[in-house]
């Protein structure tokens, strides 16, 4: 038998995930729309596609892009995130 | 879903790019064949980084926090390991499309391969953020 408070405390599990699911969603979506050309590139490649000298270049010039942002350094830590 | 679209399109591209360079008879870099193998290459690089971008761009985890379901969030730890990793990733994918322009016949098997692994080591480190 399921108690309210099980109930409850389900509930709040459940609304806590969704918060952070929310609160992140941008990110995850950018991830994910980002990466769609590359998918898309791979799947013509297995299609049949054959690429060219500038096809390369353009994805070295977007990858070195997305690198260098990557690579840009973390706030330094304070404590509080030294996972 | 997110994670395994990316691995699968990361694996698929060292896949593809493994097939292709196992098959090269030829060591001819404008070939098709080959152009095709770096631009495999180049765009598994690309879901790996675009993967790590969004990884970075989650909210860092407290100290003594794990990520979770309902605590979605980056550790620095790994994103300082992924970035080291990456470090390698481009120096390893830019040599290799330098040489492909520099000199059009010479083997790139060297290069490729360090390409690969270069590639292979972000996916690890990224594999393991998602624990």
């Amino acid at each position: 038998m399921v108690t309210a408070a099980e109930i409850e405390a389900g509930l709040a599990a459940a609304e806590a995930i969704v918060s952070a699911i929310v609160k992140v969603a941008p990110a995850i979506e950018q991830g994910v729309v980002s990466s769609l050309p590359y998918v898309q590139a791979i799947a013509g490649l297995i299609g049949g596609t054959n690429a060219t000298p500038d096809q390369i270049d353009a994805v070295l010039a977007q990858i070195n892009t997305a690198t260098d942002e990557f690579l840009d350094p973390l706030p330094p830590d304070d404590g509080s995130t030294a996972t | 879903m997110r994670k395994l679209v990316a691995a699968t399109a990361l694996a698929s591209g060292l896949v593809l790019a493994g097939c292709e360079t196992v098959s090269l008879p030829s060591l001819n870099l404008n070939s098709a064949v080959t152009l095709n193998t770096i631009y495999g290459i180049e765009n598994a690089y690309g879901v790996a980084v675009n993967a790590a971008n969004a990884y970075k761009a989650l909210p860092l985890c407290r100290t003594g926090t794990v990520p979770g379901a309902a605590n979605i969030c980056a550790k620095r730890s790994v994103i300082e390991r992924l970035q080291t990793a990456m470090r390698k990733a481009r120096l390893a994918v830019n040599n290799l499309v330098a040489l492909q322009k520099a000199y059009p016949s010479v083997d790139i098997t060297n290069a490729l391969a360090a390409a690969q692994s270069a590639l292979i080591g972000v996916q690890q480190v990224l594999a393991s953020g998602a624990q």
